[in-house]
């Protein structure tokens, strides 16, 4: 399946929806999505991972460069993740530098 | 309105006149669409022909010979200019140019004679006599006699990218006709010309692009250990497969004091920028090892070595991960480069292992009833954040015991259905005793190559396996 992100700000929250298989061909395209809402005044971004198949380590990277991107006030969630890419965030650590959540409700409280 | 019983013969002539011109043209259409059309068959019989190196000399030299019989003429030649209008390439008809004529057109300004001034007004030359035409020049070791002479520039948009020249022994050879139908041609010899230019231009390019990657190559193999360090009553054996030429992936096995640093990484990422990540890592973790073994500094606080009291010196080069994860983290941290890395200071005397598993894919103890132990990660992946924390772990070995790290370039190995080779079939894989470290990654190495097939690798694979004798 092609990978695909999709961004959009609502309030001061910014959302960009995955899907299909993040690795080092696809990166550029979510970290073009990253920096196109990087410098917008929000409060979280959410990462709706649903659809998204597969992280490689390249796709990780651009977690970390938007965790690093948008700095220390703005949270970072990834909702619903699959297994594989859950996996992927557990075996190198990045589960404690992101919220991990079951659904999106859970980020708008 | 007229009819024709009152036509006068003023006007028959006139309207023969004009039929006739009609009938030229077409003609000369039907012609040039010939010419066309054999030079299209001759185009895709060249997209067939299997010496890619060969291409742009071959399709250049079929077409002018082509040209060449289709026009009759004696000779032929097509010039290549570049942008300044020198001759970049001379392709000469017959081959009847030695190679050593041919270079001394190379070079050369066509600002003289015919060529230069169809250079100069982009348009054709015809000399249907070159005894009364200014324009032709006669060479003064000219080995032929040339009556009849047509120039045709090659043109793609604004550039001139070369010129057709044709010649003939006879006047009155070239009608301007065939210099009409030539030039109908040109539009498509002009894009024979431009492909053939950025093929050339693409594989200069390339060849200079391989060349340094391969420079690039040879250097990260320096950075591997040339060979595997043994220490006595034990086996260590490695394997390294980058998927590109260079990798992020690397191994690393040095002596620190009685101790054996072990050390398996994956830097995120591949190529170029994964490997400059992996000699910084790799170097970074030598020297950081070194460092605090050799000066004796004391990390551990007095707290941690109640709790772990045998383990003063293994810990100590063991925050060597720690130290390099501050150092890319502080200095790096706008390129968000990341390793996996396993780090172990092994005690070869006792088979003791200490280590930190920093987010790397999990290790495992095998022996011969299969998995015993697996070692899973203490800490995060090193260089993504500052001030992370990694914990350390032990594992013994007991005689026998093999130890195998890998990258998840052996798990994620996808065969030609994108089918991933998984942790399950590697952990199969170890349910059966191995006589050795080497013959545990043949083992492995193997199956994971039959998977892969004809699939392109797309990660790097590494391995390391250590066996206590």
């Amino acid at each position: 399946m092609a990978f695909t992100a999709i961004s959009e700000i609502n309030d001061d929250i910014a959302k960009i929806t995955l899907s299909g298989e993040l690795d080092a061909s696809t990166a550029p395209i979510f970290k073009e999505e990253v920096e196109s809402i990087a410098g917008q005044d929000i409060s979280k971004l959410v990462l709706l991972t649903e659809d998204l198949e597969y992280m490689s380590s390249a796709g990780l990277r651009v977690l970390i460069f938007s965790k690093q991107k948008m700095g220390a006030d703005v949270q970072l969630y990834v909702v619903s993740p699959q297994e594989m890419v859950l996996d992927t965030l557990e075996k190198t650590g990045f589960h404690h530098s992101v919220t991990i959540v079951d659904e999106y409700a859970a980020v708008a409280r | 309105m007229m009819s024709d019983r009152n036509l006068s013969p003023e006007l028959l002539e006139q309207e023969l006149a004009s039929l006739r011109q009609e009938v030229a043209t077409l003609k000369t259409e039907k012609a040039a669409f010939e010419v066309q059309q054999k030079l299209l068959e001759n185009l895709v019989d060249l997209e067939h022909s299997s010496a890619q190196g060969e291409v742009l000399q071959a399709s250049l030299q079929a077409t002018l010979d082509l040209v060449t019989a289709l026009t009759d003429a004696e000779k032929g030649s097509l010039f290549l200019l570049e942008a300044s209008g020198k001759v970049v390439d001379a392709i000469l008809s017959r081959a009847e140019v030695t190679p050593k004529q041919r270079a001394k057109l190379i070079g050369n300004v066509l600002d003289r004679g015919l060529a230069g001034w169809v250079c100069d007004r982009r348009e054709i030359g015809l000399i249907s006599d070159t005894e009364h035409d200014t324009r032709w020049l006669t060479l003064p070791d000219q080995p032929y006699t040339v009556r009849s002479a047509l120039a045709v520039p090659i043109q793609r948009g604004e550039q001139l990218l070369g010129i057709l020249t044709l010649l003939h022994p006879e006047p009155d050879h070239f009608s301007p006709e065939l210099a009409r139908q030539i030039d109908l041609t040109t539009n498509r010899l002009g894009l024979v010309l431009e492909n053939a230019r950025l093929y050339f231009q693409l594989r200069q390019y390339s060849a200079a692009l391989d060349n340094e990657l391969e420079t690039g190559r040879q250097i990260q193999i320096d950075f591997l250990p040339d060979r595997v360090y043994q220490p006595p009553n034990w086996e260590l054996a490695a394997c390294f497969h980058p998927a590109k030429q260079v990798a992020g992936d690397f191994y690393d096995t040095f002596p620190l004091g009685n101790y054996v640093g072990l050390a398996i990484a994956d830097v995120c990422d591949k190529g170029v920028g994964a490997a400059f990540f992996m000699a910084l890592m790799r170097s970074l973790i030598r020297v950081f090892s070194g460092q605090t073994q050799l000066d004796g500094l004391s990390i551990v606080t007095g707290e941690d070595r109640q709790l772990l009291p045998k383990l003063s010196s293994q810990t100590q080069a063991l925050q060597a991960v720690e130290l390099t994860n501050q150092y890319v983290a502080q200095n790096h941290w706008k390129l968000s480069m990341f390793a996996t890395m396993f780090f172990g200071v092994l005690d070869p005397a006792t088979g003791l292992l200490t280590y930190i598993n920093g987010g790397h894919e999990p290790l495992f103890l095998v022996n011969n009833s299969g998995i015993k132990q697996t070692l899973n990660p203490t800490g995060p992946a090193v260089g993504m954040m500052p001030n992370m924390k990694f914990g350390i772990a032990q594992v013994q070995f007991e005689s026998g015991d093999i130890l195998l790290g890998y990258t998840d370039g052996v798990t994620e190995g996808k065969n030609t259905d994108g089918e991933l080779f998984t942790p399950q079939r590697l952990r199969s894989l170890l349910e059966h005793p191995a006589k050795s470290a080497g013959e545990l990654l043949t083992r492995i190495e193997t199956k994971l190559f039959d998977h892969i097939d004809r699939a392109i690798q797309f990660d790097d694979i590494t391995m390391l396996a250590v066996q206590r004798l």
